[in-house]
């Protein structure tokens, strides 16, 4: 298990790296071949960055579609968010303040994740028009049993040194001991996991919303030009 | 060792063999961002009028993009880079019909949670189906030949386009800078409104041109929207030639699909701005009433439901001038529909899809003609030849009955009153 489990850490971490490159790869290439525009190209400006940044922190598009489904799901991403950084103290020594003052905030939010989840899967599951695909499910679930063992790792007291050697060691190539303890080990596997099926829109829905809020801008203009 | 012209056919062959795996080629970079931003959040089922009437998930926005999303991982991915491509060819078709079943009306993109822009993410699809010989389906595959020949896509003959509709008394100048772009369906299947249109234009007294029937063909949005690009470049020179030796500065046109396609597709086309600008007939009719070069004092009393194009609300943000021009009619009170404007539910007759999947379309349409009869309107104003002869077709047969008018059709009645 001491070599296995970091060999599996790095397979995913190039499985990650491959998903990027991959992506980036296909955009790459979209442009090259196609070369071409799609009309006439929309203007920026701060209200429109502004109201990007709403879009993006606040999730505000989801808030006008569904208000149940919108404070579950901004909930869910600010504890995963906060989880996150509480995290960060397992792979970086000394461990900054700014990290450590959040550390209750975090554990809180370890709470707040499980059932976000909860609440996301029943609103998804239950509205008159459902869609729910198999890799929702699969997410969805695979961030709850995160959750979960990671809330039970908190509450059975793990070795903490032992995990954040282990955690550091990986980080910085240079793998030391597993920590004996079998949820932790159910633990990482799982967020390798996560890695592995990361969903993307992470990544661009960002990009999108301000194009959206771009094209937004220049609907008004499309017909209206002096 | 491989001579030099033996190496370049191998490379040119793998080039082409990897040209008919890839999913991307339609595809704008920033739409194959917009595949990987969706987050499958589904809040897009409950405006999408497809799912209204069929309710079936599998043709949805988000499962769409997701199948999509797997053409793309089978093919490009490593998986497909290790053993070779992998679809299966049933799941392909089914999306292919699922991407065509579309009335590419764009309001699950107006509702995204993102904000993909799906009203041009779903022709790029279908665009790729015709790449792979999957699309289009039925009749449409028929539009192309009959531009060609007829010059519209319905195989009509060039010489009825204008003949049987044309007023008597409306002039047409031989060079001017107003000109004025019937379009093929509302000449052909919508004709009270396009003689609406002349009818009103010619009232204001303003000098406007039309191109001959046989050169004012297709101005290429039904075959846009069905993925055949092959005739557009062709299409959108040739009309803009004709309008351009004609002296027009401003083109006006009622079609949603055509300006549409006139205002973000004929530059593409083109190459550059075009040499005049594209004007929907309501902003013309606005400025006319604001100027007062179109005067009435008889009224109409009555409650009228306006109902907004997808392609004229979303595609191109005329939103306050058809009701500027309705309420411009003294007596007239305009109520409007749960979903207006920018969040305006199709009626069933977008996309080319209408005449394909007959009766989607008309259960759609009556969900329109419901609501308005519901809001106890004394009429339902359209503002789309599609629309105006799908609405139409749902209404026969159907129990509830409203009567339809075309905008340009009800305010030249009204001018006609005067």
């Amino acid at each position: 298990m001491r070599i296995l489990l970091p060999i599996i850490a790095y397979c995913v971490y190039a499985a990650f790296c491959w998903r990027v490159i991959f992506h980036a790869l296909v955009w790459y290439r979209a442009a090259v071949e196609l070369g071409r525009g799609t009309g006439r190209p929309h203007r920026d400006s701060l209200r429109i960055w502004t109201e990007t940044a709403a879009d993006v922190l606040l999730f505000r598009r989801l808030l006008y579609e569904n208000g149940l489904l919108w404070i579950c799901a901004w909930t869910f991403h600010v504890s995963f968010l906060l989880v996150l950084v509480r995290h960060m103290r397992y792979i970086m020594n000394p461990v900054p303040e700014c990290i450590a003052g959040l550390q209750p905030l975090g554990l809180f939010a370890g709470y707040i994740l499980p059932l976000s989840v909860i609440f996301i899967a029943l609103i998804r599951t239950t509205v008159r028009e459902r869609y729910v695909s198999r890799s929702n499910y699969f997410i969805l679930g695979l961030v709850f049993l995160i959750g979960i063992t990671g809330l039970l790792l908190h509450i059975f007291r793990s070795d903490l040194v032992g995990v954040k050697e282990f955690t550091l060691g990986v980080f910085t190539f240079s793998p030391r001991p597993v920590p004996q303890s079998p949820l932790f080990v159910v633990h990482f596997l799982l967020v390798l996991l996560l890695l592995l099926f990361l969903p993307f829109h992470l990544f661009i829905a960002p990009v999108i919303m301000h194009e959206a809020r771009k094209r937004e801008a220049g609907l008004k203009r499309m017909l209206h030009e002096r | 060792m491989k001579g030099r012209s033996e190496r370049k056919a191998v490379k040119e062959d793998r080039l082409s063999r990897n040209d008919r795996g890839s999913f991307t080629k339609t595809l704008t970079p920033l739409q194959l961002m917009e595949l990987d931003a969706c987050t499958q959040c589904g809040q897009c089922l409950k405006h999408c009028p497809v799912q209204d009437v069929t309710g079936n998930p599998s043709i949805s926005p988000p499962e769409k993009i997701r199948i999509f999303r797997e053409f793309i991982k089978a093919t490009r991915g490593l998986r497909a880079r290790l053993f070779g491509p992998g679809i299966d060819p049933r799941l392909i078709e089914d999306f292919s019909k699922a991407v065509y079943e579309c009335t590419t009306c764009g309001a699950c993109g107006q509702n995204c949670s993102v904000g993909i822009f799906t009203q041009r993410l779903w022709p790029s699809l279908r665009r790729e189906m015709v790449r792979r010989g999957l699309g289009p389906l039925g009749s449409q595959a028929e539009m192309p030949e009959h531009v060609l020949n007829t010059g519209n896509p319905y195989g009509k003959p060039a010489s009825e386009r204008f003949s049987p509709w044309f007023p008597e008394d409306v002039k047409v100048a031989e060079k001017a800078e107003i000109g004025y772009y019937a379009g093929c369906t509302g000449s052909y299947e919508a004709i009270p409104m396009v003689r609406g249109d002349v009818s009103v234009i010619g009232a204001t007294g303003e000098p406007f041109t039309m191109l001959p029937a046989e050169e004012e063909v297709c101005c290429g949005f039904p075959l846009f929207i069905t993925g055949q690009h092959d005739l557009l470049e062709d299409l959108t020179k040739r009309l803009v030639a004709a309008y351009r030796a004609k002296g027009v500065k401003t083109l006006l046109c009622s079609c949603p699909c055509c300006v549409n396609m006139m205002s973000r597709d004929w530059p593409v086309f083109y190459g550059r701005d075009l040499p005049f600008k594209i004007r929907h007939i309501t902003q013309f009719v606005a400025d006319a009433v604001r100027a007062k070069k179109l005067t009435f004092s008889s009224g109409l009393n009555e409650r009228v439901i306006y109902h907004d194009p997808c392609y004229l609300s979303r595609g191109v943000g005329i939103i306050e001038e058809p009701r500027a021009v309705l309420r411009s009619i003294p007596g007239v009170q305009v109520l409007e529909f749960d979903r207006h404007g920018l969040r305006s539910r199709c009626c069933g007759a977008g996309g080319a899809a209408r005449k394909i999947f007959h009766e989607n379309a008309v259960a759609m349409a009556r969900l329109t003609i419901d609501e308005a009869v519901a809001k106890k309107a004394d009429r339902l104003i359209l503002s789309c030849p599609a629309c105006y002869a799908k609405v139409n077709e749902a209404m026969e047969g159907y129990e509830k009955q409203i009567t339809i008018t075309d905008i340009m059709e009800l305010f030249a009645e009204v001018i006609r009153r005067g």
